[in-house]
């Protein structure tokens, strides 16, 4: 149905509301038919990105291209995108049907080619049968579907979805991101996607870009974003990751890092030790056992059961960890008990603060 | 058994109480409004007598007089009109008004809803003698006209159906510009944003996705403006004259100089069933909108 036709691209895009500072120089690019997530915490700027690609956001320099256009200047109406907003906004006045069909319209298809493409973008997100309701007159789940043949019946340059998920249940959002995914694969759309649900960002990104107060902290796949973070910030947002600092020692088997007075961990191999930079972790790398004689004794804090996990939350003298192990393993070191932490320099990286 | 009846009892006397809290306001509106109107409704079927100002009498004399004489069904097209006419003027001004408003950043709106409600803070009476000094043969008009050469002898503009409708579209375009502001106030600016995005320019949007959204203030606002219009009293009397008699303005005239409350009565009823008719009226189109 759609081939990508092109790309999106930013440079150095700068954007202020007043005072506020929402976008900080963002450069990206997004190639034809590639799924892009947005990635960030509340208030990072995924939003204002969205809509200054879409147009409703004006920002005061840098240039965006659709395709090789650049479109700064082109007004929203012509820039061809789909936009799915959190609040769906659909038109409450117009039947499901109809609401599709709005887009067809302002373009001037005649009214039997706009229903019958419209019917035929309501049945590709699945929902058949509902053409005669009202937005009002249906469940969410059915409004978001709405929304999307909306969006994608017009056969947009690019599809923007601004936390399009947000307002599912669960196990409604789940299905809806493998029907999504398989959807936006189906026609090929470029597409950029804002979330803070950052298993969504991984369960459906070709690639994930990480927000963080107006900038670009990093740009990855899924899988390096979680084995490779860029810095210490990425690592802990993404993913439970620990970070564990101390001063750089050198002896005679190489550099170590004192996170605590009696614990150095060994810096994994090639790592330049340089102040100002932390040991990062991933949880379920760190393994727990009883604790010698005069080595550093981590308490438990506390026990959080994850499901097939059970998060487990410790206390040293250089500051906190957090461990995931299996039920079984976890059921040793119950919540007020000692314990040491075994961290393989293999599994460590490091990373600046 | 028994715990069936002791909630019945409760249930029994919360209903009391709630009838007691309304007990006031019902007590009002019966002795304000529902006792006088059931007097006018009596007098309405007397009949009247130059020398004892009515006859007690049950008779449709009034009724069928005020609906068979061509003076009356005059007066109350020009009411109808009236009332018609000023509605639409004050919707066509009132829109793009409303509109600028809902979409106007905040001292914007402050600015412009102070101009608007201007006209509710000055007194009816003040506000309609303004429009005589405007219209009047010395008035503004007419002095630029004399002076200009543009006109040899004063223009008469007062004492017309023009004055009239001209008053009252400017003491009612509040009434409208409100209603519509406040239903446009509540609308989800992203509806506006999709519209636009999915390449929608704005005379588009304003035809597809605005007006339709607006119609419940349409509906609201059209509602007053009409009821006040064909109810009004003082603006037609001061600025239409004798001339331009409207169905407030002749009730009055019946109630007072001619004496014939009778008749007068009879009028009060033809106004409140037009006035019903509209709010009905309104209910079939809007109900479901609401
Ligand atoms: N219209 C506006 N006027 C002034 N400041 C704004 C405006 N819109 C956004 N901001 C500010 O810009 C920053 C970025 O906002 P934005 O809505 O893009 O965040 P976000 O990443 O989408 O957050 P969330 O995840 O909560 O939706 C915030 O600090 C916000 O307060
Ligand atoms: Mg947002």
């Amino acid at each position: 149905m759609i081939t990508a036709r092109g790309g999106l691209e930013l440079k150095d895009v700068h954007l202020r509301y007043g005072d506020a500072h929402a976008l900080r120089g963002i450069s990206l690019r997004v190639d034809p038919g590639e799924f892009v997530a947005l990635l960030g915490p509340s208030g990072c700027g995924k939003t204002t990105l969205l809509r200054s690609v879409a147009g409703f956001a004006h920002p005061q320099s840098g240039h965006i291209y659709i395709g090789s256009k650049d479109v700064v200047s082109v007004p929203p109406r012509e820039r061809n995108i789909g936009l799915v907003f959190q609040s769906y906004a659909l038109f409450p006045h117009l039947t499901a049907l109809e609401n599709v069909c709005f887009g067809l319209e302002t373009r001037g298809v005649n009214v039997a080619a706009a229903r019958s493409r419209a019917n035929a973008a309501l049945e590709l997100v699945g929902l058949t049968g509902f053409h005669g309701r009202r937005p009002i007159q249906l469940s969410g789940g059915q409004q978001q579907r709405v929304a999307l043949a909306r969006a994608i019946v017009i056969e947009p340059d690019i599809l923007l979805l601004d936390e399009p998920l947000a307002a599912l249940d669960r196990q409604l959002r789940v299905q809806m991101q493998t029907e999504l995914k398989s959807l936006q694969r189906k026609l090929g759309v470029t597409t950029v996607f804002v979330t803070h649900d950052q298993e969504e960002a991984l369960a459906m990104a070709d690639r994930i870009v990480v927000m963080r107060d107006g900038r670009i902290e990093q740009v990855a796949p899924p899988m390096q974003l979680f084995a490779e973070p860029s810095n210490a910030w990425v690592g802990e947002f993404v993913g439970a990751g620990n970070i564990l600092s101390g001063e750089i020692v050198v002896d005679d088997l190489g550099p170590t890092i004192m996170v605590a007075p009696n614990w150095r961990i060994r810096l994994p191999n090639g790592a330049k030790p340089d102040a100002g930079k932390a040991l990062f972790v991933r949880a379920e790398k760190i393994g727990l056992r009883a604790p010698l004689d005069g080595e550093c004794t981590l308490r438990v804090l506390a026990h959080r059961f994850l499901g097939v996990h059970i998060e487990v939350h410790l206390d040293f003298s250089g500051g906190t960890l957090r461990a995931l192990l299996p039920p079984e393993k976890a059921a040793l070191y119950p919540p007020n008990s000692h314990v040491a932490a075994v961290i393989d320099p293999g599994d460590c990286r490091l990373l600046t603060r | 058994m028994a715990a069936a009846s002791i909630s019945e009892a409760a249930r029994r006397r919360r209903q009391i109480e709630r009838t007691l809290y309304l007990a006031p306001s019902i007590a009002f509106l019966l002795i304000f409004i529902v006792l006088p109107y059931l007097a006018v409704f009596r007098m309405s079927f007397n009949t009247f007598s130059p020398m004892r100002l009515f006859v007690e009498s049950f008779t449709f004399d009034n009724y069928v007089g005020v609906l068979s004489d061509p003076y009356y069904y005059s007066l109350i097209f020009r009411t109808l009109l009236l009332g018609t006419t000023v509605t639409l003027a004050t919707l066509v001004l009132g829109l793009p008004l409303a509109l600028k408003i809902a979409a106007s950043g905040r001292r914007m709106k402050s600015l412009l809803m102070a101009l608007v409600l201007s006209p509710l803070l000055i007194n009816l009476v003040v506000r309609t003698y303004a429009w005589l000094v405007v219209l009047g043969d010395k008035g503004l008009i007419n002095e630029f006209l004399l002076g200009t050469d543009l006109a040899a002898s004063p223009i008469r503009l007062t004492g017309s159906f023009f004055s009239v409708w001209l008053g009252l579209t400017h003491i009612t375009l509040p009434l409208m510009v409100l209603s519509l502001v406040g239903v446009l106030e509540k609308l989800d600016r992203r509806v506006f944003e999709a519209a636009t995005s999915l390449g929608a320019g704005e005379w588009f949007i304003l035809r597809r996705v605005t007006l339709p959204l607006v119609m419940p203030g349409i509906g609201a606002g059209a509602l007053l403006v009409f009821c006040f219009t064909v109810s009004a009293f003082i603006t037609p009397a001061l600025l239409g004259g004798s001339r331009v008699g409207t169905v407030s303005t002749v009730i009055f005239e019946k109630f007072t100089y001619s004496m014939n409350w009778p008749v007068g009565s009879a009028l009060v009823f033809v106004l409140l069933i037009i006035n019903m008719g509209v709010i009905w009226l309104h209910g079939r189109i809007f109900g479901e909108h609401a």
